[in-house]
């Protein structure tokens, strides 16, 4: 296919699928609204059978740590994620790969380095 | 003759800028020495400029001395100097006007001292370099760099209102000057497209052949930036005001000089490099120069201030200068080029009086004055002779120029020679008036008796504009026929072949409209 | 992808990509540094860090000036490409690199703020700069563009005790984010139509001819949304005063011209090779017809007429009412922005070496200013309003008249490089016939004037009302106001050496293919 004439007409299927999806959604709770009953009082409104009454409101601030800690998992542990692809074709590839990703590896070990020294990994100060 | 005797000239105030700097000023001592470093920065600059008195052939018309040194060589901007019968008379005037200025100063400036001379150095540099440049882009550097050292100038050692008028005196003037900006260009690579060669050299650009739509509406630019400067009759509001506030110093050379690089302007750029846009506008800066002329006379009648009734006069005075180049006749632009050299004297004079006596009273209101002539009997002698200066009497510098205009004037419009000459009537009712009220008649302010009269100093740089005023009244021919070979140059220049105005194009004027449109929408391919 | 051609040597590496070599292991050092000189006194790890810094930045100038300059050469399946132009820029991008650290290292000790992750983020911040002037390939701008972003972002918000500093990095962080997204969006829509995301590629592909325009305009207008944010264009303007205010003042320097730099620099790039190419005069050979080139031309020409009038406009009336001096920079460096883009739409040789040209020259003034301005805080927000200034002409005179030269630059005036920049983007317009916009552009510089004069009205005409106490005067910081002076002053008088290097570089972006 030349690219440009490209038109996904083949596409339009799943998007008229989505609208109707979304409508159906909308409108019958929309519509619902004019033939239930609506009779609210003080004991239907608390929590459902064995749920407790709420004891704090439900947002508050979590420590800042916690964060941080998913900061690092980001860096370490999902940045490691490259090296699987890697290890299906270094050998392909061959001295540079390896070279490469010693490299890579070097750089996560400057970042882990960092985070040790400046005491990220430390829970309590 | 290779010694580069321009640049020498030009940038000898810069040498004394140098000096300047490594003095301190804590001291009275330090502020003399200061003083004194720049008045003889000047004092050489001066004994240099004469040096091109002798250097300078009078029977040559066109530009000579000159000096030319490429500087950008990508848009063919050149280092290039030079001068002819109006640049030489206009730096003469300048390196002779600037040390009798800086004499001025030694009391009236007391505060900020090195800044001030240095200030007023720089400016000297600006104003020299503007005369002498003969590259469009050279100049315009040295256009520019005047407004800093006049905008401190006003705007520091001024008067009440000092900022308002700094502020405004370098509005109007950046707005004309950039535009002229946008037009030099616009010219150059019309000259490009047409000769392929891209220049900025002044010399090379005049008879670039362009439409006329264009030359009209360049010319517009230009003159806006020089009549701006001169100041003509719509556009000289920011004068009295800048006048006003600035110290003596400053408003000596604002007269002076600054308001000859108008006149200036157009007979250098404008008007040669834009005969047919010159033409086109004729008409109306004659009518204009008219109307500054009596406007001017019947403002300064009825100041208060006897420092705004000269600025006004300057008004006045300027226009003859704009309607002596505009007749172009032999006498009336020798006479209007004489006119520049005369206003600078007469009323740079009249400005340094001003100032000796606001020196001593604090203040300038005519009223404050009257019957001062017994006290200061000096004073008013020399006050009077510089008034009949100024308004043309026989045997004064003013007479000759004023005569030669109207004399040119009226071979060709006669009309416009009879309104200009009512302004030599008004000028003297105004300055005798003046004169009058201040010096003559009974002692009314008990303030004014203890009056002192000028000291050696104030004598000794009020004598040589004494001596010019009566050399120019009574031997003009000795500047005159510096310039007769120059100013034949100039008409030639710009004397259109058919100088009757054409009908009015209403094709162009659509022309110049759809202009935006076509410059909006336009694709070079 | 069948042939993965990963076979290199090691010169063309350090000849292509040295800056960014550079750079990035230095960066990685500083880190090192950082964290053993942990225990050390404050004052020592500042000076060992901030030296550091400045020691890299110049062996990056160095390395850059002494390259091979005719060398042109693309590298990592042409994603980096060396050219005089890229090198040009990077150069310019350094230097500010090297001014702003040199300041930093006196602002960081005034404002008690010595901490190693400054300098190390400005390392990284130059060093995507230099990668994103040299991509060719649209992701890497866009990854490049965020490494960058990302470090300025942080460097914005380096305050951390003031409300200012922390909005200012907040608002730009979402709306430089807002703009990288919709630089990636036209990148994607590039990438759908043409199917590729090299620009040179695609410039081939559009000179063919055979496409349809809506969607390459519209990937084209979002890309060049994406950089006008970056740029400070109007409309895209308004994160400019707020984060300008609120960040240390010489990561303000910094951010108003490499960051500046940088976006003009990529997109004149991706203008002038992708969009409508410009060809040396040789021709290149692989272009399949090249009758199609400026095709696009009656598109952008439009947009950046007004975009650039209304930046002019907008910035300089607006930075009249300013009563921060940060702040009016800030609204000024709109408009300078605006200058730029004159040059840009002249799309001719001149036109580009005039925003060049005035790249550098902006960066020198500008920096100078923000560096003047730093010191006369002494401590950040102490005396940054206009009124501050008052009489202070008197009291510390080297600062203000180094601090006017700056202003009277950014005004336009002779005999400054600020002039001569000017003079060449309108110079370059006006060659294209565009008089009403050059005409209108310097109406709006003698409104600049205005202001720019305000600020030294203040300093001379003005006594003083408050006592404004400057900051301890860093030597370094000293050398980097001279070195910018002199430069401001030297390309005023003889600007024809760094034009015809400016011209050189321009031209090479004909070779990039």
């Amino acid at each position: 296919m030349i690219p440009g004439t490209y038109l996904p007409t083949e596409y339009l299927p799943i998007l008229i699928m989505l609208l109707f999806a979304t409508g159906f959604g909308v409108v019958t709770l929309w519509v619902g609204r004019f033939f239930r009953l609506r009779r609210p009082y003080a004991e239907k409104l608390i929590a459902y059978e064995s749920g407790n009454p709420p004891s704090a409101p439900p947002r508050f601030r979590f420590s800042i740590k916690f964060y941080l800690i998913a900061i690092l998992f980001v860096v370490f542990d999902v940045e490691a994620i490259f090296l699987y692809p890697w290890a299906l074709v270094y050998d392909k590839i061959g001295i540079f790969a390896v070279v490469e990703m010693f490299l890579f590896i070097f750089l996560l070990l400057v970042g882990y380095a960092y985070a040790w020294r400046k005491e990220a990994l430390e829970w309590e100060r | 003759m290779n010694a580069p005797i321009l640049t020498y000239v030009t940038f000898l105030p810069l040498l004394g800028v140098i000096f300047i700097m490594a003095v301190p000023q804590r001291s009275e001592a330090g502020k003399n020495v200061i003083r004194a470093i720049a008045l003889v920065a000047s004092l050489f600059t001066f004994l240099a400029s004469l040096r091109i008195y002798h250097a300078f052939d009078a029977s040559i018309g066109a530009f000579q001395l000159l000096e030319d040194h490429v500087w950008i060589p990508s848009y063919g901007i050149h280092y290039k100097l030079g001068i002819d019968g109006l640049s030489f008379w206009l730096i003469l005037l300048t390196t002779f006007l600037t040390p009798l200025t800086i004499l001025s100063t030694w009391r009236a400036i007391d505060k900020r001292v090195k800044e001030f001379q240095v200030a007023l150095l720089v400016l000297e540099t600006a104003m020299l370099g503007t005369f002498v440049a003969l590259d469009l882009f050279l100049f315009y550097v040295f256009w520019e760099l005047m407004l800093i050292p006049m905008y401190l100038i006003i705007g520091v050692w001024g008067g009440e209102r000092r900022i308002y008028a700094a502020i405004k005196f370098f509005l109007y003037t950046a707005v004309g000057s950039l535009l002229m900006l946008v037009c030099i260009i616009g010219l150059v690579y019309f000259h490009n497209e047409h000769t392929g060669h891209l220049t900025f050299d002044l010399l090379q650009l005049y008879g670039t052949s362009m439409p006329r739509i264009y030359e009209i509406l360049f010319f517009a630019a230009f003159a806006l930036a020089f009549a701006i400067k001169v100041p003509m009759f719509p556009l000289h509001t920011w004068l009295p005001d800048a006048h006003v506030e600035a110290p003596t110093a400053g408003s000596v050379i604002l007269a002076g000089i600054l308001l000859k690089m108008g006149t200036y302007g157009f007979f250098r750029f404008a008007m040669p490099l834009f005969p047919q846009g010159s033409a086109y506008f004729a008409p109306l800066i004659i009518v204009l120069s008219i109307i500054g002329i009596i406007y001017g006379a019947l403002v300064a009648m009825v100041q208060p201030d006897i420092k705004k009734l000269v600025a006004y006069s300057s008004v006045s005075h300027l226009g003859y200068c704009m309607l002596g180049l505009y007749v172009l006749t032999r006498q009336g632009v020798e006479g209007s080029v004489l006119q520049m050299i005369n206003h600078g004297i007469s009323t740079g004079a009249l400005f340094l009086l001003v100032g000796i006596v606001y020196e001593r009273r604090h203040t300038r209101l005519i009223k404050e004055y009257g019957g001062i002539a017994r006290i200061v009997p000096i004073y008013s002698t020399i006050f009077l002779i510089v008034t009949l200066s100024s308004i043309g009497f026989p045997t004064t510098n003013g007479f000759i120029g004023e005569f030669l205009i109207l004399l040119g004037a009226f071979k060709v419009n006669k009309i416009a020679a009879v309104f200009a000459a009512t302004g030599v009537i008004l000028g003297a009712v105004y300055m005798l008036w003046m004169v009058q009220r201040v010096f003559y008649g009974q002692v009314k302010n008990p303030k004014n008796l203890a009056l002192k009269d000028m000291n050696l100093r104030e004598v000794a740089y009020m004598l040589p504009l004494l001596v010019l005023i009566f050399w120019i009244g009574l031997y003009p021919n000795f500047f005159l026929k510096k310039m007769h070979s120059s100013v034949e140059h100039f008409i030639n220049q710009v004397k259109v072949e058919d100088v009757q105005e054409q009908p009015h194009n209403f094709a162009a004027a659509n022309n110049i409209l759809q202009l935006g449109e076509v410059t909006v929408l336009k694709v070079k391919e | 992808m069948n042939n993965i051609n990963m076979s290199f040597d090691l010169y063309h590496l350090w000849q292509v990509c040295g800056g960014q070599l550079i750079l990035i292991v230095a960066g990685l050092l500083l880190i090192l540094v950082d964290i053993i000189l942990m225990e050390k006194d404050q004052e020592i790890r500042g000076r060992w860090m901030g030296w550091l810094t400045v020691f890299i930045f110049a062996a990056t100038i160095g390395h850059l000036a002494c390259r091979e300059w005719d060398l042109h050469d693309t590298i990592f399946m042409n994603v980096f490409s060396a050219d005089k132009y890229s090198i040009f820029i990077s150069i310019v991008m350094t230097c500010a690199g090297l001014l702003a650290a040199m300041m930093s290292i006196g602002y960081l000790r005034n404002n008690g703020l010595v901490r190693g992750e400054y300098y190390i983020l400005l390392v990284f911040a130059v060093a995507g700069a230099i990668g994103l002037i040299q991509s060719v390939d649209l992701l890497m701008m866009f990854i490049t563009l965020e490494v960058m972003s990302l470090a300025i972002y942080a460097l914005a918000a380096f305050l951390k005790d003031s409300s200012y500093s922390q909005e200012g990095a907040f608002k730009y962080f979402l709306l430089g984010s807002f703009g990288s997204a919709l630089f990636l969006f036209g990148v994607a829509i590039i990438y759908g139509t043409t199917g590729t995301l090299n620009i040179t590629q695609m410039a081939q592909y559009i000179s063919g001819g055979s496409y349809s325009t809506l969607p390459i305009l519209v990937a084209f207008a979002m890309i060049m949304a994406g950089f006008f944010f970056k740029m400070a264009m109007v409309p895209f303007h308004m994160w400019t005063p707020d984060v300008y205010e609120g960040a240390p003042s010489v990561i303000t320097g910094f951010m108003a011209t490499a960051v500046k730099a940088a976006a003009f620099g990529v997109f004149m790039k991706v203008l002038f090779v992708g969009f409508t190419p410009i060809l040396a005069s040789s021709g290149q050979p692989d272009f399949a017809a090249t009758v199609n080139l400026s095709a696009l031309g009656p598109y952008w020409k439009p947009v950046i007429w007004w975009l650039a009038l209304l930046s002019m406009f907008i910035g300089n009336l607006i930075a009249v009412s300013q009563s921060n001096i940060k702040r009016m920079l800030a609204y000024s460096s709109i408009a300078h922005a605006g200058y730029m883009a004159v040059g840009i739409i002249a799309a001719n040789g001149e036109g580009r070496m005039g925003v060049l040209f005035y790249l550098f020259a902006y960066t020198l003034m500008n920096i100078g200013a923000f560096g003047v301005v730093y010191l006369i805080d002494g401590m950040e927000r102490k005396a940054q309003d206009l009124e501050d200034y008052r009489g202070l002409g008197y009291i510390y005179p080297s600062l203000s008249f180094l601090l006017s030269l700056f202003l009277v630059a950014m005004a336009g005036l002779p005999p400054t490089a600020g002039f001569i920049a000017k003079f060449y983007v309108f110079a370059a317009a006006i060659k294209e016939g565009y008089f009403l916009l050059a005409a209108l552009g310097v109406l709006t510089s003698v409104i600049g004037a205005y202001y720019y004069l305000r600020v030294i009205y203040l300093m001379y005409m003005k006594e003083k009302v408050k006592d404004v106490e400057r900051g301890p005067i860093a030597a370094p910081t000293v050398v980097a106001l001279v070195i910018a002076a002199l430069g401001v002053v030297y390309l005023g008088l003889l600007p024809e050496n760094l034009a015809s290097v400016a011209n050189l570089a321009q031209q090479s972006l004909a070779m990039i293919f």
